[in-house]
């Protein structure tokens, strides 16, 4: 740990070639070169301009007493279609509304709107996710000291959503019975940081040659942890259980760990 | 392919340190990217000298240290005064 302010950042100690004046201040560790050169030590997380904005959207959203979800899968996996069959009774008890963000149109938002949802459009245009800026500017528009909950649907992706902290409580991650066993361990950052695993789609697992055991094995190694519902807003199945999950997880009895995000890490 | 914007984060963030440190040119960068930080190296290493053209780190090397963990970490910088 170093000396002057408790940070992590052991090497710039370390190296006792460098100057003495401390890398937080306006003078960076600096060594100098031959040809005029210098190096100077920089030791900072690329990851901190989204973070210090996610950082205020939590305080922002923990001041308006607001729960976020954050939900993130592939293309295809059937975020909206659950959504659209979940909020709706969700919504009976608890006043919600979604963000959802998509390279173009507002098709999803108004699926939402016609299953009954409040619901937002977010076009990310050429961006793969969404960024914490993005959902700032875009509750500043839905009016949250009128919410309880706020549900953000991520762009369809596997990958980059789950880079970007957007200042969620929890971070819900889905996949489909058709996507197969083997997707939590090739995309282990969306799975090993999710609060709660859905697998979607279960109505179609007689067509599917899927192996239940080895899926659930594969999701474990990745995430010890979370909560695996698997349901079908085709059949109804398992939407019961994942209401009162959501309903048990906005209830506070399970206070996450936001420290364990990926953009934290320092 | 979010590699863009973050190099675009680097550089902008490495030309601040820069002119702070009342630097010309930025001759070489070094990046740490962990194998779970959600970054393809390949791709970032590809979209740098687009995301560079045009700053102080046109000319600029990039070297990306590898990790195991999540890591995306602006590690150093050479600069000159000429």
């Amino acid at each position: 740990m170093c000396r002057d302010c408790g940070c992590s950042t052991v090497k710039h100690r370390l190296l006792s070639d460098f100057n003495t004046s401390h890398h937080h201040g306006p003078s960076l560790p600096t060594l100098t070169l031959p040809n005029n050169k210098r190096r100077i030590s920089v030791e900072e997380s690329l990851f901190e301009k989204n973070q210090n904005l996610a950082r205020k959207n939590r305080q922002w959203f923990k001041s308006q007493k607001l729960v976020v979800f954050n939900v993130m899968s592939s293309p295809g996996a059937g975020k909206t279609t659950l959504l659209c069959k979940l909020l709706p009774k969700l919504a009976l008890d608890h006043r919600l509304a979604v963000v959802v963000g998509d390279q173009e149109t507002s098709i999803d938002a108004d699926r939402l709107k016609t299953a009954g949802v409040v619901a937002f459009q977010i076009n990310t245009h050429s961006a793969c996710h969404l960024d914490a800026k993005r959902v700032m500017d875009a509750v500043g528009q839905l009016g949250l000291d009128q919410l309880d909950w706020l549900v953000i649907e991520n762009v369809g992706n596997r990958v980059c959503p789950a880079v970007f902290d957007l200042g969620e409580n929890f971070r819900i991650a889905i996949l489909s019975t058709t996507e197969g066993e083997e997707k939590p361990l090739k995309y282990p950052v969306l799975f090993s940081e999710a609060d709660l695993i859905i697998i979607s789609k279960s109505d179609l697992l007689p067509h599917l040659d899927l192996n239940q055991t080895t899926l659930l094995a594969n999701l474990r190694k990745m995430n010890p942890n979370a909560p695996i519902i698997t349901c079908s807003s085709k059949s109804g199945e398992g939407l019961e259980q994942l209401a009162d999950e959501l309903r048990y997880l906005a209830s506070g009895k399970e206070t996450p760990d936001v420290s364990r995000y990926a953009n934290t890490h320092t | 392919m979010h590699e863009l914007s973050l190099a675009m984060d680097l550089i902008e963030r490495a030309e601040e340190i820069a002119r702070r440190e009342n630097a010309k040119r930025v001759r070489q960068i070094e990046v740490e990217i962990g194998d779970l930080s959600g970054i393809d190296r390949e791709s970032f290493a590809f979209v740098f000298p687009e995301a560079a053209s045009n700053s102080l780190l046109s000319e600029a090397l990039l070297v990306i240290r590898t990790s195991s963990g999540r890591e995306f970490q602006f590690v150093s910088m050479e600069v000159d005064d000429v």
